[in-house]
């Protein structure tokens, strides 16, 4: 077998089934698309199966950074080259290794763009060929050269990225526009010139890609993990505190909470400093207050905090196996489950508290507060208290955060036992299980809403759905109430927690809720927000039975 | 193995059954390890060595059989065993973004019976830093710090997994030494798992051999002396094969002779003397005993292979 046929086979095989999964995606809904679009055009299924279609490509192009490389085991946080070493070490020639999947990434991108293009024609739209998959084909190189190049500090690759992100989105964007050029001469200028950009990108990126291999192959950076100057500097600026001093801990709960810490400090504070700080000053700078830019702002926040919470030392171990010394030591498992979540929650709070500074730096521009104070006496006039625009504005506003972070940092608690048991298979599924339990009834609720021919026979359904939403509740919250004692008692019954144990968690959860649900039932001005409504809500967002089911889920992962 | 009384066995296994994906990897396994020995746990790659140390530190629940470590469950009562356990493994499992010191001071958290003092001289023994950190030190250095994880709260059963593995001779010999340490100043308990049968032969006093699964023999380095001895034979023709007798396993050929393993009573060296001139019956090592009980099975897995392959041997 020759070394490019053998590089082919093992591309093809490191991720072989991901690819056939896409792969099968990608039969089934052109299939769909095409049946659709031949025997019903121009009504709803042909608009189902171009969905479909177009959410598979969208998948399969999001899959080609990861397909076809043989790399990308290694940490792309270390200042290590990204491309497997194994191959590295081989004696195969750089071009080789590199042009393999390239070729493989290219052909794969001429793919799914071409069936994006055979879409968008028939629907007579002009739609660019050659420009954006040249663009796009340029992306996966690129993204394929910073992961394989090995730097002296990993900052350069984040900057790489950062900077590099730009450029490619311009040439793509480049692309696109060049047709709306009314001139002739100047479109055929600008067609020409982004197809020699897009061209130089891509070329480029091929003669980057050799040269990163080589450089992988001959640095100490590449092949030899090493440490990053600037990452050293950080990491021993966060350990000031360390040493010949001997830490004296009060307990083992304190020693892991502490060892927690430790190990995600570093973390902690990229996350910070790389995620929360920007962003606080780019919406302050650079989004003014709207609706779409207070979205932005809680989503935004709720994902840096999800992140955060994700790259916390327990966390990122997760569906893996407990590490042994942690497996092997006396720690019980209930500390293990309970008190190593409670860093990343704590941390993921904490960033998405940050928000406050997003909008105290809204607040100090003129034109955030009058727009603001218009959207206040809005909503104040629609609830009938002209008068109290700037109470009513801040208490609404109030309720937003605190439900989106509520919400947000609910369901962040809410999946970690998945990761707890230590098995990949169940936080797919978990994850898989999870969505469908909220874009179900969130489709079918769309299903309804878009049926509706008329605004009063709506809000007439609207408000017999709501008359039912109490019995939803209370049959919702029994299976919660259910689903924690089956929990409990099996966890007693193992001997993993005592009942004092379940005792002060469901008591800690109570008093949560309660607070909760009562600063709701301040805050919220509107007159369906009723003590009972707010504390509901609030006991079926908050979790319970999943955080019961952490110690069960780690006893799992630990006995096996 | 003889049954002893429940409260003089460090370890008690009962008829422990575990497979992977349908691959039986341990196969009825029963073994007892009395208080104050040292226990030597021999046997090749893949006989399963791992997986039942790895049932006795609660890491795997036994899915049939019974497992008891210090007369405790070690799935239902982790915390009680494993505070009573130091456990050193091959793998480099220590979390390497520590400082030595970090790594003592959440041990000296999480084991009540830590000795600071002890856990000071075995620091200065074994030349480690406080501020060294984990991933810098080298495979040798990283086996100290585990060990001195391990025996610093000075554990009832002390378990080491291979712990010497890939080490160079001056980590191995503190290995060693610190077991030899823990028996003979405290009088514990150690199991010890290895491939380098000279260090076993060296420190323990009883030993189980394991293979495909099971423990196919287990003995006392006395009983060893006894039971088996090694007879260097030169045959009277050349010998293609060495005959089939019962008693006698584990040929090997260097030149014109032919080395077997027997029992050391066994009173019919006769019936060899038909094929063979006996030149020098010998006290049996634990390699060449080591080498007789599992590399027979080996060669006649290899034989049957070839044989069903038509590949003449």
């Amino acid at each position: 077998m020759s070394e490019i046929a053998a590089l082919v086979r093992l591309s093809l095989s490191r991720h072989r089934w991901l690819l056939a999964l896409m792969m099968s995606a990608i039969a089934l809904s052109t299939g769909i698309y095409l049946v659709t679009s031949t025997w019903t055009p121009g009504i709803r299924g042909e608009q189902l199966g171009t969905v479909a279609l177009v959410m598979t490509l969208l998948s399969a192009g999001i899959a080609s950074i990861v397909l076809f490389d043989y790399g990308l085991d290694q940490d792309l946080t270390l200042p290590d080259s990204g491309c497997s070493h194994w191959i590295l070490r081989m004696p195969i020639r750089d071009w080789k290794i590199a042009v393999v999947p390239v070729v493989l990434k290219t052909l794969w991108a001429g793919m799914i763009w071409g069936l994006i293009v055979m879409v968008a024609r028939r629907g007579d739209d002009y739609f660019p060929w050659l420009v954006p998959f040249l663009v796009f084909a340029a992306i996966l190189v690129w993204i394929m050269v910073l992961s394989w190049r090995p730097f002296r500090s990993v900052w350069t690759r984040g900057i790489s990225l950062l900077v590099g992100g730009p450029v490619l989105y311009f040439a793509l964007f480049g692309a696109f526009a060049a047709n709306s050029v009314e001139d002739p001469d100047w479109r055929l200028l600008a067609t020409s010139a982004s197809t020699i950009v897009a061209l130089g990108l891509y070329l480029g990126g091929i003669w980057y890609l050799i040269h990163s291999t080589k450089l992988a192959r001959i640095s100490p950076g590449g092949l030899i993990p090493s440490q990053a100057p600037s990452r050293a500097i950080m990491g021993d600026w966060l350990r000031w505190d360390d040493g010949d001093t001997v830490q004296l801990f009060r307990s083992s709960k304190h020693a892991l909470m502490q060892h927690e810490w430790r190990k995600s400090r570093e973390w902690i504070a990229r996350i910070f400093l790389l995620g929360v700080i920007p962003s606080i000053l780019f919406l302050t700078f650079v989004v003014p207050v709207s609706a779409f830019g207070v979205v932005l702002a809680m989503v935004c926040f709720a994902m840096l905090a999800g992140y955060s919470m994700g790259q916390s030392s327990a966390s990122s171990e997760s569906a893996k196996p407990l590490p042994v010394y942690l497996a092997a030591s006396p720690l019980s498992t209930k500390d293990l489950a309970w008190y190593r979540q409670r860093l990343p929650l704590a941390v993921a709070t904490m960033t998405y508290l940050c928000i406050v500074f997003v909008i105290a730096g809204w607040a100090c521009w003129p034109s955030n507060r009058e727009s603001w104070m218009r959207w206040a006496e809005m909503q104040a006039l629609s609830l009938g208290r002209e008068g109290e625009a700037l109470q009513v504005g801040i208490r609404i506003s109030a309720a937003m955060i605190l439900g989106i972070g509520v919400l947000s940092l609910s369901r962040i608690a809410a999946f970690a036992w998945a990761g707890m048991t230590g098995r990949p298979w169940v936080s797919i599924s978990a994850v898989l299980v999870g969505t469908l339990l909220v874009f179900v009834p969130l489709g079918f609720g769309l299903r309804w809403f878009m049926g509706q021919t008329d605004w009063e026979s709506t809000q007439e359904s609207a408000l017999r759905i709501v008359a039912m939403l109490p019995w939803f509740a209370c049959g919702a919250l029994t299976g919660k109430a259910a689903a924690a004692g089956i929990i409990g008692v099996a966890s007693v019954r193992r001997g993993i927690v005592t009942p004092r144990d379940l005792m002060a968690v469901t008591g800690g959860w109570a008093a949560l809720t309660v607070v909760v649900g009562f600063v709701f039932y301040l805050l919220l001005p509107y007159r369906f927000a009723t003590l009972a409504w707010c504390l509901s809500l609030t006991a079926l967002v908050i979790p319970l039975a999943r955080i019961l089911l952490l110690p069960l889920a780690l006893s799992w992962n630990r006995h096996r | 193995m003889n049954s002893t009384d429940s409260s003089e066995l460090a370890v008690r296994v009962e008829h422990l059954s575990r497979s992977f994906r349908g691959k039986l990897a341990l196969n009825d396994v029963s073994m007892q390890i009395p208080l104050g020995s040292i226990f030597g746990l021999v046997g090749l790659n893949g006989a399963g060595k791992t997986t039942l140390i790895r049932h006795l530190i609660g890491s795997l629940r036994a899915h049939s059989g019974q497992v008891l470590v210090l007369g405790h469950d070690p799935v239902r009562d982790p915390e009680g065993v494993l505070k009573r356990v130091g456990y050193l493994t091959e793998e480099d499992s220590l979390p390497k973004w520590m400082q030595v010191g970090e790594l003592i001071d959440f041990s000296r958290a999480i084991y009540p019976t830590w000795d600071s003092a002890y856990a000071s001289r075995l620091c200065d023994a074994f030349s480690l830093s406080r501020r060294d950190k984990l991933q810098s030190l080298s495979k040798g250095q990283r086996a100290r710090a585990g060990l001195l994880v391990a025996i610093a709260h000075r554990p009832e059963l002390l378990i080491l997994d291979e712990p010497s593995s890939g080490l160079d001779p001056i980590a191995r010999s503190d290995i060693l030494e610190a077991i030899i340490r823990t028996v003979s100043e405290d009088g514990r308990t150690v199991l010890f798992s290895s491939h380098l049968l000279d260090e076993v032969e060296r420190v323990c006093d009883s030993i189980a051999l394991m293979h495909e699964g099971q423990i196919v023999d287990a003995l006392t380095s006395e009983q060893l002396a006894v039971r088996y001895a090694e007879v260097v034979l030169r045959p009277h023709a050349n010998w293609e094969q060495p005959p089939e007798l019962s008693g006698y396993f584990g040929w090997k050929r260097s030149g014109d002779e032919w080395s077997v393993v027997t029992s050391a009573n066994h009173e019919s060296l006769s019936s060899i003397n038909q094929h063979a001139s006996v030149v020098e019956q010998r006290a049996i090592s634990l390699t060449r005993w080591f080498e007789a009980r599992v590399g027979n099975d080996a060669e006649r897995a290899t034989v049957r292979s070839a044989q069903e392959a038509n590949i003449h041997v």
